[in-house]
């Protein structure tokens, strides 16, 4: 009987196994039903002219969606609005979560309570996030302007949600809020995986601050840089409760994104077909970036 | 010298601490302050603490039917999402071969998928299955959003048990699904803690698959009806606020706990493949 048992387990599971596939089969089945289905069939529903009122009375038109797409200023308005906003929420969300890292990454006293109250932001809820910003960029009665004009930045108090540039500075600003210490956490796991020699070593050749920066710490962060810079900028162009909740594309679509832009057609507008189109550009610009990303960097190269 | 330079590190950080924070100490500041609320310059610590709104918005909003709704819809949401993705993410842990290995790259590319093309066709689905304006359809559609982490996180915590207890029970006689339930999963109990935790969090706070499933005020959860305070003339902030505080600080604190095992688990899918 040990005997068999032994055999059995040193002959390799052969493809009639049954037991992964059942249990994996719940999870696929979910997934398949509520994420894959879904995009397939929005794919498909790009070439309906389908209503939201009238969901199931949709006619076949071809690529009138997409030529109607292409002809559509506001569709260009939100690939650039998508595209500014990615940057700026990139850029400064690893600025902000690198200078941070670095600094949480020295000896100091205190260091777990700080990174814990440093943390927070990103415990909380995305619409409370929402709402506490624009309560206190209120125009009337907001802190930020308070602040802003006490510290001789502003002659008087702005509304910052009516302006178009203001209202983009102001998303980009609580995205950033929400999404450093996430990009924090990720870059000191990163800080940590390089060995103290090679900064020993540097230091003994007389490397100062910088140097040691950009010989030792930058080259060690390569592998974390690459995975952290494409989800951000993924989750930027994906992102919709941060932006509909706040501005909901406004003012005059000044922070419209291609994801709002998709929402708003078809659940404002209710051309769910043309809605489908405009979500499945936003798909391909996806997959077409990560593809071109992956290419240049290459995030497995030294993991 | 060196101490001085820990000492002025913490200075510092303590002060880039204060100003992270600041938007908590306002919402809190706000939530008990209505009387000082509305003035220019805003007072920076309240003048009078008063919980006023607190009790209007139990009393005179239905901010407790909200929070009843959102937990249901949060409780299912962790115990669907624990089920599913610990008997997925045994198989991913556990297994190779072309079925799991396909649903390995399944799950890392879900993740990718814009939101804002899914809930389009996702809302004619609903329709027509009889999910729309229910909590256990939106409880469906959050756990499928969340279902690829919480996969992912409960493979990383089933990486780390050893094969051979569960081999060594095999042998003794032991069915390879009872070793999984009996022997491997109880030592996973810290991991299945954080997977319930994690999804029942991301249950709670979803905001965009509510706005869109949900039609009636009375289904509503807390995210969406916390956006609805806005009256004819003024924003009830003191309300908005003390409602914010309530929905909230108890799950911030609760994220507190799991959030070191979201980074490992958000990364290691990217980094080790």
């Amino acid at each position: 009987m040990g005997r068999a048992a032994i055999t059995a387990r040193s002959r390799p599971q052969r493809a009639t196994d049954w037991l992964p596939p059942a249990l994996i089969a719940p999870a696929g089945v979910i997934l398949s039903v509520l994420l894959a289905y879904p995009i397939l069939r929005g794919i498909a529903l790009s070439f309906f002219n389908t209503r939201l009122l009238r969901f199931d009375q949709g006619r076949y038109i071809g690529l009138a969606n997409y030529n109607a797409l292409i002809a559509d200023p506001n569709f260009w308005n939100s690939v650039t609005v998508t595209i500014v906003y990615g940057a700026a929420v990139t850029i400064c969300t690893y600025a902000v979560g690198l200078a941070l890292a670095l600094l949480l990454n020295r000896r100091m006293p205190a260091r777990g309570l700080l990174r814990t109250i440093i943390i927070m932001p990103w415990a909380i809820p995305d619409v409370v996030a929402v709402l506490i910003f624009v309560w206190m960029l209120d125009a009337q009665y907001g802190v930020i302007n308070y602040g802003l004009v006490e510290a001789g930045v502003l002659r008087a108090p702005v509304a910052w949600l009516s302006d178009a540039d203001l209202a983009m500075l102001a998303l980009v600003m609580v995205t950033c809020w929400q999404q450093f210490p996430l990009a924090m956490l990720i870059l000191l796991a990163g800080l940590q995986t390089i060995p103290r020699e090679l900064y020993e070593a540097a230091m003994s050749d007389g490397a100062g601050h910088w140097a040691l920066f950009r010989h030792v710490t930058w080259p060690g962060l390569r592998a974390v840089n690459a995975v952290l810079v494409l989800m951000l900028v993924l989750n930027s162009f994906r992102r919709v409760t941060t932006i509909y909740a706040m501005t909901a594309g406004g003012p005059a679509r000044a922070t419209e994104t291609l994801s709002i832009l998709t929402y708003n057609t078809a659940f404002q507008y209710q051309q769910l077909g043309y809605a489908a189109a405009i979500g499945t550009a936003l798909l391909l610009i996806l997959l077409a970036f990560s593809l071109v990303y992956m290419r240049i960097v290459r995030p497995g190269a030294e993991a | 010298m060196r101490t001085g330079h820990a000492v002025g590190a913490m200075l510092f950080t303590t002060l880039c601490a204060a100003l992270v924070i600041f938007p908590y100490y306002w919402m809190i500041v706000s939530s008990v302050s209505p009387a000082s609320m509305f003035e220019w310059p805003p007072h920076l610590w309240p003048h009078t603490v008063t919980f006023d709104a607190y009790e209007r918005i139990f009393t005179q909003r239905p901010v407790f039917v909200w929070l009843r709704n959102t937990a249901v819809v949060a409780s299912c949401t962790a115990i669907l999402c624990t089920i599913v993705s610990i008997n997925a993410g045994y198989a991913l842990s556990r297994f190779r071969g072309k079925v799991p290995g396909a649903f390995g790259v399944f799950v890392l590319l879900s993740q990718m998928l814009p939101a804002a093309l899914i809930v389009v066709p996702l809302y004619i689905v609903f329709r027509q299955l009889g999910l729309y304006n229910a909590l256990v359809g939106l409880a469906i559609a959050d756990t499928a959003f969340t279902l690829p982490l919480a996969t992912w996180l409960m493979r990383g915590f089933f990486d780390r048990i050893p094969a051979d207890l569960e081999q060594q029970a095999q042998v003794d006689g032991c069915g390879r699904l009872a070793a999984f339930y009996r022997i491997t999963l109880p030592l996973a109990a810290p991991g299945l803690v954080v997977v319930t935790v994690f999804s029942f969090i991301s249950g709670w706070d979803e905001f965009f698959l509510a706005r869109t499933l949900i039609a009636s005020q009375d289904n509503w959860v807390l995210s969406v009806g916390l956006t609805s305070f806005e009256s004819q003339y003024a924003i009830a902030w003191d309300e908005m606020m003390a409602s914010s505080v309530v929905f909230a600080v108890p799950v911030a604190i609760l994220f507190l706990f799991v959030q070191r095992y979201l980074v490992d688990g958000m990364t290691s899918g990217a980094l080790k493949g």
